[in-house]
């Protein structure tokens, strides 16, 4: 439990920065995300130990669904949005979502197509 | 001030107490659509609606939450980190791929909004629709949507990439194990990637790689297509 408590801590410390950031150097990012590239900086520079963050993250991802909540419960305000727009909204995510999967695919075979014959051409120099 | 305070905490103390009932049940009967998410909402919104509450007291006292979802984001550091040798040795193809992909949501929407004369205030609300939920709620609060409608874009958009994707990538002949954990993770957010790992480890962890990456270069880009539309 306390462990818990010492970790939130430092992860709160970590995103109380990060927005400290954002404001400082008015920049258009989210603090929570600057907060990220902060750890994931640390972490890789070996400033801040995996064990000191490790559990309440995990605990954080394990219960996610639980902050979503209140915004799902938020949607009610919203229902007549869906009513006038359903069917366009629909069409938009679906054709977005679907675009997104293909391009993402086929642009990282692509990658690794072209890089395999740039290697076997090399091989064969 | 007190008001805000008695907000805060029946909002926390009735979510956190049904989160915990809907998340044993869930556990019981292990059926999809018991996800603690559907079942607690639709009971929290039929509690409101039976007892007449106002549901702006609810909502306004969602403070803790907010805050708890910015630890989240920068907690997702965590599994990333974990994951740094496979994003070491793949990282112009990760890079490259989820960039395109990424681009290729914000632009779709941003033309299919315009071509069915859907207002603009819905079309930003709709540009992080590709994000995992967490930084897709901050992305959303950051540039003034309604974080609601976000998440219902976000879960409808994953939920559909998700049933469908993993056929239609088989019908595109996409074979490279690196290519379908990278698409069902950028489409797909969280859920994608826990469905990549039934392809394999390489593929999974693609799919997280992909989920974390998508939504680091949406925060950048959300606020920048606001500023030239």
């Amino acid at each position: 439990m306390v462990r818990y408590f010492v970790q939130f801590i430092t992860i709160l410390l970590i995103y109380l920065i990060g927005n400290g950031l954002v404001r400082w150097l008015d920049l258009p990012v989210p603090g929570s995300i600057v907060g990220m590239a902060l750890l994931f900086l640390g972490l890789t520079l070996k400033v801040c130990k995996l064990k000191w963050v490790e559990a309440i993250a995990q605990l954080h991802i394990k219960h996610i669904t639980l902050l979503f909540i209140p915004f799902a419960v938020g949607v009610w305000h919203y229902t007549g949005i869906f009513r006038i727009e359903g069917l366009k909204l629909t069409a938009i995510l679906a054709a977005s979502s679907i675009s997104v999967l293909l391009v993402t695919a086929g642009m990282a075979e692509f990658f690794e197509i072209k890089t395999k014959k740039g290697r076997q051409n090399g091989k064969n120099d | 001030m007190e008001k805000m305070i008695e907000s805060i905490l029946l909002c926390t103390a009735v979510t956190v107490i049904s989160y915990l009932i809907g998340l044993k049940v869930f556990k019981r009967y292990q059926k999809p659509w018991l996800n603690p998410l559907y079942t607690v909402t639709v009971f929290i919104i039929s509690m409101i609606s039976l007892f007449h509450l106002n549901m702006k007291d609810y909502t306004s006292g969602s403070g803790v939450f907010s805050l708890l979802l910015g630890t989240a984001t920068v907690s997702l550091a965590v599994p990333l980190y974990k994951h740094i040798k496979l994003i070491k040795k793949y990282f112009l193809v990760i890079l490259w791929a989820v960039l395109s992909g990424t681009i290729t949501g914000v632009a779709t929407v941003v033309f299919l909004t315009k071509l069915l004369h859907v207002n603009r205030e819905i079309m930003i609300t709709l540009i992080p629709k590709s994000v995992t939920a967490p930084i897709a709620l901050s992305i959303s609060q950051s540039v003034g949507a309604s974080s609601s409608l976000t998440l219902m874009f976000v879960l409808f958009s994953g939920i559909l990439s998700l049933t469908i994707g993993p056929s239609m990538l088989k019908y595109a002949r996409i074979k490279s194990g690196i290519a379908k954990g990278l698409a069902l993770g950028t489409s797909a957010q969280a859920i994608g990637a826990k469905r990549a790992f039934e392809w394999g480890e390489l593929e999974g962890a693609m799919g997280s790689i992909a989920m974390i990456t998508a939504a680091i270069i949406m925060s950048v880009f959300a606020p920048l297509i606001l500023y030239i539309y």
